[in-house]
């Protein structure tokens, strides 16, 4: 009876660890655990059969054991290699889907961030405006400055040059204004001749009266001269009043010009000063602008990359898959050697240890082969 | 006086200018390097120092200097600027007309 407890205990301990080693090791291991088992087994129960002769009833002991673990195996092995193919065959439907859906979604990703990083460099152009883009259309920041720029220095070189007109004028009417006052001196020289003109005729008138008779005529003479002087200096002193106005005109246009050409320059320096201001910050805005963009547009880059190394790591689910195959075939393996198992005493005798070794070699070299084959496909990744 | 003109050496002159240099000075200014004989200018140099405020006739006023002595003595210096002066003068581009120091 001991030698009974025994067996059932090593049979109970060899389906445990067959459970347990496949989970774990694979199923060649499993099914050398269960073959190893089985031949303990079989030892253990040659020996109770030899040892106990004498005892107990061996070949009932050995009929009963071979029972249990036929039963055992049937029942538990059966459901197990079911199980386990079930499960395989879902491994590879929820990875197979999985890793679909993942691709397409790191594809689109990649895409999405292609295309961010596209539109980062076109706003950059739009906005800094590209060296190529001259054709004046397009109104970027820095042509918008540089016209504004253009424009205030047209301005100032504008007055600039009106000042200099003005002060060239200024300085003809100055001239002229000289001119004036030296004709001033020519109609005072005139009203001399004209007042010594009229003395002279009134010197005549004088001689003439003396003359008595004889003189008649020549007083008519001197008094014409002396009206003509007289009306001389009527006309020069209208010269005078004409050639006065004229001066105090030219004056007031010398006034007027003066005031063209003076214009106050802190103007046109805090416009310089605000504009030159606003450049820079134009400048710093742009710069700004730009560093943000070329930063996106490297973050976009390494997401592109980060992507497309998640796309590269899910085609290793493909081994996954395969796996899950081979470890699949291999259950189916383990089924059959299972079913082949023998069934009750009979044919125990004719089932032999060295069967149960070659089936166990066999298996054993199927799967280094598919080891070895694995191993050399998944260095070709 | 305002404006004064002094010979530092054979052929060079100074002009020094007064606190404003505007419109009121066109006569002044003008008789002051007009009073040099035509043939013995080399250099003119005209001194800033007290000069704090200057408007656009000032700049006419140099440009009708220069044309004045243009192709006899085309080297006017404009020395001891301020800085409101010399930004004038920098807005204006007279920095590629004259020496300024």
């Amino acid at each position: 009876m001991e030698s009974n407890v025994k067996l059932l205990v090593v049979s109970g301990v060899t389906w445990t660890a067959a459970l347990i080693v496949c989970l774990v090791f694979g199923v060649e291991a499993t099914v050398a655990v269960i073959v190893g088992g089985a031949v303990v087994n079989g030892v253990m129960i040659a020996r109770c059969g030899l040892g106990s002769e004498d005892k107990v009833e061996p070949s009932d002991d050995v009929e009963r054991a071979l029972i249990q673990v036929g039963e055992v195996l049937d029942l538990e092995g059966g459901v197990l290699c079911e199980a386990l193919e079930t499960s395989g065959r879902n491994i590879n439907d929820v990875v197979g889907t999985s890793v679909e859906s993942l691709s397409q979604s790191f594809q689109g990703l990649s895409a999405r961030a292609q295309e961010q990083q596209s539109l980062m460099h076109e706003l950059v152009a739009e906005i800094s405006g590209s060296p190529g883009d001259t054709d004046g259309e397009a109104v970027t920041l820095s042509h918008f400055a540089e016209e504004v720029g253009t424009i205030l220095d047209d301005y100032v070189k504008l007055f600039v040059d009106v000042s200099d007109k003005s002060v060239s004028a200024v300085h003809n009417i100055q001239d002229m204004v000289q001119h004036f006052d030296s004709m001033f001196l020519l109609i005072n020289d005139i009203r001399g001749i004209a007042d010594q003109t009229n003395l002279l005729a009134l010197n005549a008138a004088i001689e003439a009266a003396r003359a008595g008779e004889a003189g008649r005529g020549f007083a008519v003479v001197a008094d014409e001269v002396r009206k003509l002087s007289q009306s001389s200096s009527l006309l020069n002193d209208q010269i005078r009043e004409k050639a006065e106005v004229a001066k105090s005109t030219i004056t007031r246009v010398e006034k007027v010009v003066g005031e063209i050409a003076s214009l106050d320059m802190s103007i046109a320096i805090d416009a310089k000063g605000h504009l030159d201001g606003m450049l820079q910050q134009l400048e710093n805005v742009n710069q700004g602008v730009s560093d943000g963009v070329s930063k996106m547009a490297d973050a976009s880059e390494k997401t592109h990359h980060d992507v497309n190394s998640a796309i590269t790591a899910l085609q290793f689910a493909d081994i996954v898959s395969q796996e899950v195959s081979r470890l699949s075939e291999k259950i189916s393996g383990l089924k059959s050697a299972l079913a082949s198992l023998p069934k009750d005493r009979d044919q125990v005798s004719e089932f032999e240890v060295s069967q149960l070794k070659e089936i166990v070699q066999q298996r054993i070299q199927a799967s280094s082969v598919v080891a070895s084959l694995s191993a050399g496909e998944a260095d070709l990744f | 006086m305002a404006i004064t003109i002094k010979t530092v050496s054979a052929g060079c002159y100074e002009i020094s200018l007064d606190e404003t240099f505007d419109f009121n000075c066109v006569e002044e200014f003008r008789r002051a390097y007009e009073s040099v004989s035509v043939k013995g200018a080399a250099q003119f140099i005209i001194d800033f120092r007290s000069t704090h405020y200057m408007d656009s006739s000032a700049l006419g006023m140099l440009i009708n200097m220069q044309k004045y002595w243009d192709g006899r003595c085309s080297d006017i210096r404009l020395i001891n600027t301020n800085p409101q002066v010399r930004k004038i003068f920098a807005i204006s581009r007279f920095d590629k007309k004259f020496t300024i120091e």
